[in-house]
């Protein structure tokens, strides 16, 4: 049922989307006997900014770009719409529980694609660990990822 | 610090696979690929900046493909 978000995950970044708040109340399940996941939640999306070298590599080219300054992990502002999309990206904190860790910092990077493949990690984990029998349950040590925080 | 428990979790989940098996083990179904996933999934989040996608939909089809059969 989780491949269904996965592949939602997957579609919207072709579709040039960050949902942003991949995280266990986003990613629903049908009450059904062919349940299928959804993913909801999309408040927070954002149009994804892509660097020079993702587009290079879309259009089959090797040659890398001179305007590739901020890098595929967006490290460095390169310009204003770059610092615009970084504000956006940052502009409101998703659930930290599902947080890539890498945006657990008191300076985040901009958002990426990477992140949420990581966040669809956690969230897969956190099912695992705070569900049984689909009920929720309350674990220890998983119930530190919303109270520990490095922000 | 968030970097410090979720690195403890992933590594203990890594040898163990033990929240897998638990929620196997709550839906009455083998626990085997679900813990294989769990693994593997653990395994890649061990280098997130190298996480791939098409690694990952691979996990979680075989996962989902042992229980279809």
């Amino acid at each position: 049922m989780l491949i269904n978000s996965f592949l939602a995950i997957i579609d919207l970044h072709g579709a040039g989307i960050l949902h942003t708040n991949i995280s266990e109340p986003n990613m629903l399940v049908e009450r059904a006997d062919n349940a299928q996941g959804i993913l909801v939640g999309f408040e927070l999306a954002i149009l994804e900014q892509r660097s020079s070298r993702d587009d290079e590599s879309r259009r089959g080219s090797t040659a890398g770009s001179q305007n590739d300054a901020a890098g595929t992990d967006g490290s460095r502002e390169s310009s204003p719409s770059d610092a615009m999309y970084r504000a956006a990206s940052n502009a409101i904190t998703p659930h930290v529980a599902f947080l890539a860790l890498d945006r657990c910092s008191d300076r985040p990077p901009v958002h990426r694609f990477r992140h949420e493949l990581e966040s669809f990690v956690w969230t897969f984990f956190f099912l695992l660990s705070c569900f049984r029998n689909g009920r929720r349950i309350v674990n220890p040590v998983v119930e530190k990822w919303y109270t520990v925080h490095g922000i | 610090m968030i970097h410090h428990e979720k690195s403890r979790f992933i590594k203990a989940e890594m040898k163990q696979s033990r929240y897998a098996h638990q929620f196997a083990k709550s839906l009455n179904i083998n626990p085997g690929p679900l813990a294989a996933c769990s693994e593997a999934l653990a395994k890649q989040l061990l280098q997130p900046d190298n996480l791939d996608p098409l690694c990952l939909l691979s996990t979680l089809q075989e996962t989902r493909n042992a229980y279809v059969e």
